[in-house]
Parts: C-alpha cells; structure tokens; sequence
C-alpha cells in the first residue's frame, strides 16, 4: 500500500512539473531572452544568449530621460494599485457588508447583478468617461484613474466580500451589539477581522488589475512622468522602431512586483474564493 | 420596531458607494451612447444631426456587423470550452497535500499577473517564423514541416489568439475551481470510498456535482470577461488578419477611434447591450439558485 | 478709518504689482506633442529644446510622446475636451482630420517667411495648402525607397545592381526565393489592414499611375491602373516570407535586421541598427523601380509637420514662442539634429537649405549609407507623392478618414488573402472611400 502511495506522488510530482513548465515557460524565455544583446533578439530563435548582457536592464533602470523613466512609471503604477486596492476594499467591503445583513434583499440577485456589468465592453466606457474625467479636472491625473480602477474592481470585490460576510454568524454581531456596541464599531471590531482572508482576496485582485491596466490609462494619462509601467512599457512599441531589449527586461521588471506581492498572499486567494465557492 | 426602521436605511446606507459607482461609471455612458446612436456624430466636435434610426439599419444591412458578432461568439465560446475544462483538471491535480504545492499554485498565476502589454508584445515576437521559439521548436520535433505565421494566417489566428488568451485566464479558473474543491470536506470521499468508489466513480459522482455551480460560475465570468475583451486583441493582432480576429470590442474601438464615426459605434454598442441582457435574463432566472428562506 | 483704507490700497497695490513681476519671472510653459517614443528620438528632440532653451531663457518648452497609433484619438479627445497642447506634430492625412474639428490655427506667414529664407521642397509645403493658407509646418520628412541587401541580391542573383523595373524586381525575387531554398525571401512586402501596408501598396499605385481622387476631388480608384498595382502586388507578395500578409512595422524591421529579406520597398531607416548592432555595410537603398514602359517613378512622402491650434492663440505669448521655435527648428544646423541626428535614414530634410547643411552629411551613419541619402533627396524632390495629396493641393478632405480607416490596405488585403480578384477589390476599396469621400468644391 505505501509502495503504491509513493509511485503515485512521485507520479503526481512529475505531472505537476510537467503542467507547470508548460505554462510558465514562456516568461523562463522572456527572462532569458532579456539578457540577450539585440542582435541576438532579431536574429534566428535560440534558446540560451550567445553573449548575455545587462544592457537591457541598465538602459531601463539608468538611462532616465525626463520623457522616459521607467522606475518612475513603476512607481506610479504602485501608488496607483496601493491605492485602488484601499478605496474598493473600503467601499466594497461597506457595500458588501450592506448587502449580506440586509435582510429585505435579495443578496444573491444583487450580488450577481454586481457582476453582470462585466458583460457590457469597457471600450464604450472611454469616451464618455474622458468627457467626464476632463471636466472635473481628472484627466492627465494619477487619482483619475485611481477612481476608474477602483469604480471597475469594486463590483466584483462586492460580490466577493458578500458571499465572504454572509459566512459570519450573525450572533456574534447580535451579541455585540448587546453589549453596546454600534454599528459602525461592530463592522470595524468584529467583521472586519473575520473577513480578513476575503479582503486580502479582493485587495490582492484589485492591485493586480490596477497594475496591469492598458485603455484607461493610455487615454486618461498624458504627461511623460505620468505613465504607468503599462504605458511606459507600449512606449518601448514604436510603430517604426521596436526597441525589444528594453522590453524584454521591462516585461520582466514588470512582474516582479506583483509576484512579490501575491506570492505570500495566494495562500488567502484560495480561502478567499472558497467562501464564493461554498455560496454559489 | 423603530430601531429597526433605522436599521434598515443605515443598510441602505451601507449600498450607497457601490451604487453611485454603477450608475456613474458604467450606467451613465451607456445611456450617452444610447443618444449618440441615433445621431451621425462623429468623435471630434464636428457637427451632427438626428438621423433616427439610420446607424441601426445600416448596421443590420451590412456584413461587417454579423461578421463581427460571429467573431465575437467564435472568440467567447472558444475560449469558454478551454478555459471551463482545463483548470478543472490542473485544479484537481493541484488539490494534493504535499511539499511545495503551495510554490507550484503561486507560479501557475503568473499568466494571470502578468500585464496584458508585456504578454502580447512578447508573445507576438515568440510566435514569428523563423524568429520566434515556437516556431522554431515546433518543426525542430517535426510537429511542423513548415513554419507558419499563426497570428498572421486567417485559419490560424482565431485558434492561435484563443489559446493564449486561455493560457492567460487558466490560472484564474483554476484557482476558483481549487477554492471550491477545497471546501468539500473530506467526509464525503471517506463515505464514497467506504462504498468502494472507484478514483473515476469520485469524480463522476462526487467531485463533479458539488463543483458543478463553481463551474457555472467561473463559466459565466469567462463569458463575461472574454465577451468584452479587447486590449489582449487589440495589442496582438488588432482584429487582423483582415478581419479574422474583429470581434465586437474591436470592431467599437475601430468604428469610433480609428474613423472616428462615433454614432455608428455607439448603435453597436446599444446593439450588444440588448443583446446581453436578454441573455442576463437567462441567466437569472434559471441560474440564480431558489431562495432559501 | 480713511486711514485704513488708504493703508489697504496700498497693500493691494503692491500685491497687484509684485503678482505681475511675479509672472514676468515665471518662464511660458509650451508643451508639445510628438510621436517618435524610442530613447535616441526623444533625446534627439530634447537636445534641439535645450539648446533652445539656452537661447529663450524665458520659454520652458516640454516635449510629450504621444505613440502614432494612439495620436488620432488622443487628438479627437483633446479637442473636445479642451486639453489640446500647443502645438503638435502631424502628417497630410491627420492635419486633414484636425482641419476639420475647425480647431486649427493657419500658419502662413511663417511658411512663407521660411520658405523664404531657406527654400521649402515644394512638395512638402503643398501638402499642406488649403484656402490660400498653409495649415502646417513641414520640418522633417520621411520617404520609402527600394532598400535592399546587396550580399543577398550578389549571391542568389549574381548582380550588384539593384532591379530599374517591377519586372526585374519579380524576376529577382523568385530567384532569391529559390534558390536560396526559402532561407531568404526576394521581398519583404505586408497585407495586412493597416497603415504598413497602406504605404507599401501605395508605390505600387504611384508606380502605376493610380490615384485616389481626381483633380476635383472624385473618386477615381476603381481604375486599370489600380488594378494593374493590385496585381503586382499580389504577384510580389507571394515571394514574401510566410504570415506578411499579417506583418506590422515590428516584423518587417525584425526580418530585414534578421537577414530573411532581401529587398523591400520601405523607408531606409534601418541604418542606425546595421551600424550599431551589426556594424555592417550590407544594407543599401535605390530608386523605385520603373512600371513597364512609364517613364515617371513613383512612392511615397510623409512631410511631419507642425501644426497650431486656435487654442493657443488665446494664451498671450504662446503663439510667438511656438513661431521662436519653429523657426529655431528649420535652421539647417539644428534641423540636422531632428533628421540624420534623429533617425538616420528615417528623417529628412524638408528645405534646399537643410538638405545641404554640413551637420546633416557629418552624422557617421550618413556617410555609412551615404548612397541612400542621396538618393533619398533625389526621390524626395523628383518623384515622392502622398495618397489625396498628388495635385499639389487639398483636393478631398476625406482623405485623413480614408487613410484613417485603412481602406487602401483593406483593398489590398482582400487580394493577397484570395478573397477577391483585382478587378473586385478595386471596386470594393472605392465603394468603400465613397462612403468617406468629401470632395472640396473647387
């Protein structure tokens, strides 16, 4: 029986590399190929650098000109995603916590109505957006579009935070709230804490959206030193000129940070989803 | 009883900030291009008149809006059927305890967290013949004789764009479907395996039926997502060949953004929107679970 | 009390006094918009700022890159929502769309006055002529030639003289193609629906003698000649490597670089990667081949311009500032540095002037590919046209939403995918401008 066991993990092992090299590695490739001179890059597809270099990443972090500076479009791209993923956790988490308790609504209707909306293309929303943006000085502005990431996430991350709160026992806000305590302080006291591996979930899916984001913010963000790392690594895409080495390596350090972050936190991404799972 | 009144508009309360999100970023354009779809409005202030429902009949008299729609099905189921049936097996592969399993579900999101810019610029410089890996890897296992321009070839675009449009949304899928499968609890496989089911019988009997609304649901997010997407397409083969890949988003972003007619783009867009909820119609009254009272 | 008061418009006075000086000090900040992103094109473009700069101490000129691609709907939008730079580079077909928004200032006394001064090509300025006003500055221009990789043409041809006719240029190409076993293709030609391939077919037209428009404005591309081109092209394209029907600028500069084309009718500005990168002589340009028995030669010119909004005219002192350095721009001296110091091979001189400034013929890559250069100039003052914009005015305002929607291209892609003969194509591409066409009453 143990024999059998072990055959069967060591089978499992070899699957599960087997599946993962085949979706990872495209970015080994990238990765490798970043370090590739661009001569190498132009030329006839081989796997390893013939003559590795660092100039593709030494162009991108020390070549800063005041038009391209990719640390700083990295840098945006953080503000931008830290924030995102605080206002949609703070107004999805109040709306989601509305819907879940109250008890004349349908909380699975409105809930899915909250992701019906994804059906409807986001290209219809620029330029009736940009209109907007403009008028209420929004445009070429880094809070600009954190308010259009977090108005795109929020609705999911309401729904992901309904069929989280639904799964805290009422009694336990019922019991504070005999003890005396208000609404406001049994949400910030005893719900918040309990949702924790929820919110994690939804502020994790709100940064990386915001991180990755294109439409918006090529048509909301003018000024060079505006540019999210998204925008600054299209820059890199010249319709004439395809500067590929920078872009490799921008492709690269582009990741990073997001997988930095969601490394420790995909551990909660799988609890956070699990309460959707139970309830749908 | 007062106290509960009061209660009750503090919920409501609670509903406000989500709602004034809806209705101003997602409601309000769509009733501007409700208006612009009757008016031959085109982007950049030129002037404009009513013109009724012209941009409609237009639209239905001509061949490039049904091509479009068909795109977008072909598009949207295609990557549907691949994207509902491949995490349900990585996520049932990686639903093990072991040593580093936790490592292996972390890099199997790579595809998802990596931005669409960075994936779709590379990818295209990958799938070139001649320069690109695949290419190259592909006729040196003599899987092909020749190569082939996948993006670029009106047979093989669609296929070739869907595959890595799901190679991109896999991780998402496997992760809910891993989510729900987790929280079968255990005590059900112990009775089934006291029965003497058999590993096939688990899943046919076991697995399947109480992940079954997980895969609806994940299957109705990827219809959401992948009806609507457009930067992916748009950034790999901006609906070329031709118009092999011109699904509806980017035949909207084409309409409005490239020759700027903007009313024409707006009745596509009216077009899609009944469209969908007649179909959002289907979807809540026969996928919305009974209320339990 | 009167005291008070008095002390109180003393105050004010000051105040009001020490804001004006205040704002004499503060330098005018003038912003435009480009479209050339990579790293050695934006720094070309902020080394001619700086040194404009050190001469104008009082203007604070900022430079933002805005992709082609994004440029036209960036534009639209800017308009309608009031967010429009100062000025901002362009070409024939968008000043013909930014025309139309009514948005745009005219220019004429300055083109005039550097026309003058340093003699514009005629070409370039004309297009760029409407209503007795000139509505764009040319200040750099682009041209294709028939680039070509000499080794390649010596070795699988055995000939070092590039083809003088579309003929010879297929006979090449199938030879290349043959007997090199697909290891090198003849040419490098793209079909897909995009402005690429709008340009490449458009020699092909030139070549022929198609045109658009008439001189009045009329739709006249459903021509013999048209067709003749469209054939060509697909006769040409199927010794193009496999998927060109798909290709975008990325992959034809990544074939050429690649060394799997051996000609290509495309803009010689490859250069500054073959002596960088390769540091190779393998890379030269020629004329446009002849089309049979014609005698004129054809291709294509993008004169980038700059063009003002109406806008700007309201902020005092802008307009001035944007004429300084326009005028500071077509200094022969320093418009070398936005051509052969930009983009060697992809940017020209638009004047007599600067086309035979010292600073231009000095850059190490020109005098590399010298023979390219010169026979650039040649094309540019001999032969180089633009869709819409052959009759030296502006004959069909629609031309920039012609150009827009690639309808060209399209024509050309129905072709070379097998959807429609020539003959089909032809009338579907002018069925298709009719529906864009505004012809300008003459």
């Amino acid at each position: 029986m143990a024999e059998i066991n072990r055959t069967k993990n060591i089978i499992t092992i070899f699957v599960i590399i087997l599946v993962l090299a085949l979706i990872i590695w495209p970015f080994v490739y990238i990765f490798i190929s970043s370090f590739k001179p661009l001569k190498e890059i132009m030329s006839r597809a081989s796997f390893l650098p013939v003559d590795p270099t660092l100039k593709n990443y030494q162009t991108l972090l020390f070549a800063r000109t005041p038009v391209r500076d990719f640390p700083r479009f990295l840098f945006n791209s953080l503000y931008v995603s830290v924030f995102t993923a605080l206002f949609t956790l703070i107004i999805s988490s109040i709306s989601g916590y509305g819907i879940a308790r109250n008890r004349r609504l349908r909380a699975g209707l409105i809930s899915k109505f909250l992701l019906f909306i994804y059906v409807f293309p986001t290209v219809v929303l620029l330029v009736p957006i940009y209109k907007l943006f403009t008028t209420m000085n929004l445009y070429d502005n880094l809070f600009g579009l954190i308010i259009i990431y977090t108005a795109l996430v929020s609705p999911f991350c309401t729904w992901l935070l309904v069929s989280f709160l639904e799964n805290i026992p009422r009694e336990l806000e019922e019991s504070a709230g005999i003890d005396g305590a208000g609404t406001f302080t049994t949400f910030t006291r005893i719900v918040i804490p309990l949702a924790s591996p929820g919110l994690v979930t939804a502020g994790a899916y709100s940064f990386i959206t915001a991180w990755g984001e294109y439409m918006f913010a090529l048509i909301l963000i003018s000024s060079n030193l505006k540019k999210t790392g998204p925008l600054g690594l299209a820059t890199f895409t010249a319709e004439q000129y395809i500067e590929w080495g920078p872009l490799l390596s921008g492709s690269i350090l582009i990741m990073i940070p997001v997988f930095i972050l969601f490394m420790p936190v995909s551990g909660y991404f799988i609890k956070g989803f699990t309460a959707g799972a139970v309830k749908e | 009883m007062l106290k509960i009144r009061k209660n009750e508009i503090q919920q409501y309360l609670f509903l406000l900030p989500v709602f004034i999100i809806v209705l101003v970023i997602f409601a309000y354009p769509y009733i501007r291009n409700l208006i612009y779809s009757f008016y031959d409005i085109s982007f950049g202030g030129a002037e404009s008149n009513y013109i009724g429902l012209k941009n409609y009949t237009y639209l239905l008299g001509s061949g490039f809006f049904w091509e479009s729609l068909w795109k977008s099905l072909y598009w949207t189921f295609g990557n549907l059927v691949i994207q509902l049936i491949v995490p349900l097996f990585l996520a049932i592969l990686l639903n093990v305890k072991m040593k580093g399993i936790h490592l292996a579900r972390s890099l199997i999101m790579l595809p998802w967290i990596a931005p669409t810019v960075a994936v779709a610029v590379c990818m295209r410089w990958m799938l070139l013949p001649r320069i690109g890996i695949i290419n190259a890897f592909l006729t040196s296992i003599g899987l092909m004789e020749k190569q082939i321009h996948f993006l670029g070839n009106n047979t093989t675009a669609m296929p070739a764009l869907i595959l890595l449009n799901s190679w991109k949304f896999l991780p998402f899928g496997t992760l809910m479907i891993l989510a729900a499968l987790q929280a079968i609890p255990l005590s059900v496989f112990e009775a089934a395996e006291v029965d003497g089911a058999t590993g096939f019988q688990k899943f046919r009997f076991v697995t399947f039926p109480l992940l079954s609304s997980m895969i609806w649901f994940v299957g109705f997010l990827a219809f959401a997502w992948n009806f609507n997407t457009f930067d992916f397409i748009w950034l790999t083969t901006q609906g070329g060949p031709g118009t092999a890949t011109q699904t509806l988003p980017v035949l909207i972003y084409r309409t409005a953004f490239k020759t700027f007619r903007l009313g024409e783009a707006s009745a596509v867009t009216v077009f899609i929107g009944i469209f969908l909820i007649i179909l959002g119609f289907f979807y809540f009254s026969y996928l919305t679970p009974k209320e339990k009272q | 009390m009167k005291k008070g008061i008095l002390i109180l418009m003393v105050f004010a006075l000051v105040m009001v006094l020490g804001s004006i000086t205040f704002a004499q000090d503060q330098p005018l900040e003038i912003t435009f918009w480009h479209h050339e992103a990579p790293a050695h094109r934006v720094a070309a473009f902020q080394k001619v700022i700086d040194l404009f700069m050190k001469e104008n101490p009082n203007i604070n000129l900022k430079q933002e890159v805005v992709m082609w691609g994004d440029a036209w709907v960036k534009t639209l939008a800017a308009i309608e929502a009031n967010t429009l730079p100062d000025f901002q580079f362009g070409l024939p077909d968008f000043v013909t769309t930014m025309f139309k928004t009514g948005s745009l200032a005219p220019l004429t006394d300055l083109v005039e006055e550097i026309d003058e001064k340093y003699q514009i090509f005629p070409n370039q300025k004309n297009m760029y002529f409407y209503d007795g006003d000139y509505w764009g500055v040319p200040i750099m221009t682009m041209v294709m030639l028939m680039t070509y990789r000499p080794s390649f043409l010596e070795e699988y041809v055995g000939t070092t003289e590039p083809p003088k006719t579309w003929d010879e240029v297929l006979d090449y190409a199938k030879k290349i193609t043959e007997n090199s076993e697909e290891e090198v293709y003849g040419i490098g030609i793209g079909g897909a629906k995009n402005l690429m391939t709008d340009e490449q077919a458009y020699i092909f037209m030139a070549s022929t003698g198609a045109r658009f428009f008439d001189e009045n404005g009329n739709i006249t591309f459903n021509s013999p000649e048209t067709i003749e081109a469209l054939k060509l092209y697909n006769d040409l394209i199927k010794f193009a490597p496999p998927g060109a029907e798909a290709w975008s600028w990325g992959e034809i500069e990544l074939n050429i670089a690649a060394g799997t084309l051996a000609m290509s009718p495309y803009f010689p500005s490859v250069q500054k990667r073959f002596h960088e990168e390769f540091d190779s002589n393998d890379y030269d340009a020629a004329h446009i081949p002849f089309y049979k028995d014609r005698t004129e030669r054809g291709t294509i010119t993008y004169p980038n311009e700059v063009h003002l909004y109406k806008d700007t005219l309201e902020k005092p002192g802008h307009k001035e500032a944007v004429y300084d350095f326009v005028r500071f721009m077509m200094r022969p001296d320093i418009n070398a540095i936005l051509t052969s110091g930009q983009e060697p091979g992809g940017f020209f001189p638009t004047s007599v002037a600067a086309s035979q400034a010292k600073e231009y013929w000095d850059d190490p890559i020109v005098k590399r590919f010298e023979n390219a250069h010169k026979i650039a100039m040649e094309a540019l003052n001999d032969y180089a046209t633009l869709y819409g914009f052959e009759y030296g005015k502006w004959v069909n305002i629609g031309i920039g939403d012609i150009s827009g929607a690639d309808v060209l291209a399209d024509t050309v892609n129905k072709v070379v995918s097998g959807q429609m003969t020539p003959e089909e194509a032809a009338a579907y591409g002018a069925e298709l401008m009719t529906k864009y066409s505004a012809p300008i009453a003459q």
